[in-house]
C-alpha cells in the first residue's frame, strides 16, 4: 500500500465484439497488428464477474499488437452468447463512447483495407488544422464491424 | 504512399464526455495522469465532420498522460449541445464497447479514488487465473460509463510478456 499508487499509461484497450475471428482478422489485416500477445479461453469465474456476465458463458480473447513494448495493445473478447449491443447513434459520437486513436504513415491504403474488411466510414480522410496555421494532418474515422470508433491521422514515417 | 502502411500501437483512446472539467478531474485524480499533452478548443470545421457533429457545436477537448511518453494516453472531448447518450442494458459488459485497461501498484487504493470521484463499481478487486498468472484485477465505469479494467501488477513487471 502507498499514498500515491502508480497508474501505468494505457496498456490496451479491450473490446468486446460478436465475432473473435473477424475482428482479429479486422485489426490484423487492417492495421497490421500481426503480434498476438496472448489469446485463449477465459475459464476462471472471477473473469465473468470482471465482465458482468453469467457464469456459463464462454468467453474467447485474443489481444495483438503493434511492434515495440506491449502497451497501447488492442484486446478482443468475444462472450456467448452474447450481451446485449450498445445503442448508439451511428453517424455521429454518443456521449460515453470511446475512440482508438492511431497514427498511420498511409490513411488512404489503410482506410481502403478496413473498408474491405467491414468498416464503415464515419468520416473520409480530410486535413485538420489543430491551432495555429500549421499544415494539419489528414485524418478520418470509422466503425469496426462492431461500431467501435476508430480515428486514423496519417504522420509520416519515422515520427511515431 | 507506400504498399505495407505502418500503424502506430494505440495513441490514445479518447473518450466523448458530458462534461471535461468532472472527467478531467477524474483521469487526473484518479488515475495520476496528471499531465497535458494538449488541450483547447476545437474549431476547425474538419475536427466537426470527423465527429460527426454539427458545425456549430463547441468542442473542447484534453488530451491527459501519465508520464512523457506520447503513446496510450487518454483524450477527453466535450461537444455542445451533447451528443445523443450510449445506452447500455448491461452493468457489465455490453456488445460494441470499449474497455480501458491499466496496471496500477495499488490496486485499493486506486478504487477508492475511482469510488470517491463518481466511478461505479462493476467489479471490486478480485483474484484472476489466467493461464500461470494470478492478478488482482477489478472493473468500473467512468463517470460516463466508459468501461476501465484496473490489474495490479508491480512497475517493474508493466511491460513484461504474459506467461502462456
Amino acid at each position: 500500500m502507498n499514498d500515491t499508487p502508480q497508474v501505468s499509461r494505457l496498456v490496451r484497450t479491450a473490446l468486446f465484439v460478436s465475432d473473435l475471428d473477424r475482428s482479429s482478422r479486422f485489426y490484423k489485416q487492417g492495421l497490421g497488428y500481426r503480434e498476438v500477445y496472448s489469446g485463449g479461453e477465459l475459464t476462471h469465474k472471477v473473469a465473468h464477474a470482471l465482465l458482468g456476465v453469467p457464469e456459463n458463458s464462454a468467453i474467447r480473447y485474443e489481444i495483438v499488437k503493434a511492434d515495440g513494448p506491449n502497451f497501447g495493445m488492442i484486446g478482443m473478447f468475444e462472450v456467448k452468447p452474447s450481451p446485449p449491443p450498445v445503442s448508439r447513434r451511428s453517424g455521429s459520437v454518443n456521449v460515453g463512447e470511446g475512440c482508438l486513436v492511431l497514427l498511420t504513415t498511409d490513411i488512404r491504403a489503410v482506410r481502403d483495407r478496413l473498408v474491405d474488411l467491414g468498416a464503415e466510414i464515419v468520416c473520409e480522410p480530410q486535413r485538420l488544422v489543430v491551432r495555429g496555421t500549421g499544415p494539419g494532418s489528414l485524418e478520418m474515422t470509422c466503425r469496426d464491424p462492431d461500431g467501435m470508433l476508430i480515428n486514423l491521422i496519417e504522420r509520416p514515417v519515422g515520427s511515431f | 504512399m507506400n504498399d505495407r502502411p505502418q500503424v502506430s500501437r494505440i495513441v490514445r483512446t479518447a473518450i466523448f464526455v458530458s462534461d471535461l472539467e468532472t472527467s478531467a478531474r477524474f483521469y487526473r485524480e484518479a488515475l495520476g495522469y496528471s499531465g497535458v499533452y494538449a488541450n483547447g478548443v476545437l474549431e476547425h470545421k474538419v475536427g466537426h465532420a470527423l465527429i460527426g457533429v454539427p458545425e456549430d457545436s463547441v468542442i473542447r477537448y484534453e488530451i491527459v498522460q501519465a508520464d512523457e511518453l506520447n503513446f496510450g494516453m487518454v483524450g477527453l472531448f466535450e461537444a455542445k449541445p451533447s451528443p445523443p447518450s450510449f445506452k447500455r442494458e448491461n452493468r457489465g459488459a455490453n456488445l460494441g464497447e470499449g474497455c480501458m485497461v491499466f496496471f496500477a501498484t495499488d490496486i485499493h487504493a486506486v478504487r477508492d479514488r475511482i469510488v470517491d470521484l463518481g466511478g461505479e463499481i462493476v467489479c471490486e478487486p478480485q483474484l484472476l487465473a489466467v493461464h500461470t498468472l494470478r492478478q488482482l484485477e477489478m472493473t468500473c465505469r467512468d463517470p460516463d460509463g466508459m468501461m476501465i479494467n484496473i490489474i495490479e501488477r508491480p512497475s517493474e513487471n508493466w511491460n513484461a510478456d504474459v506467461v502462456q
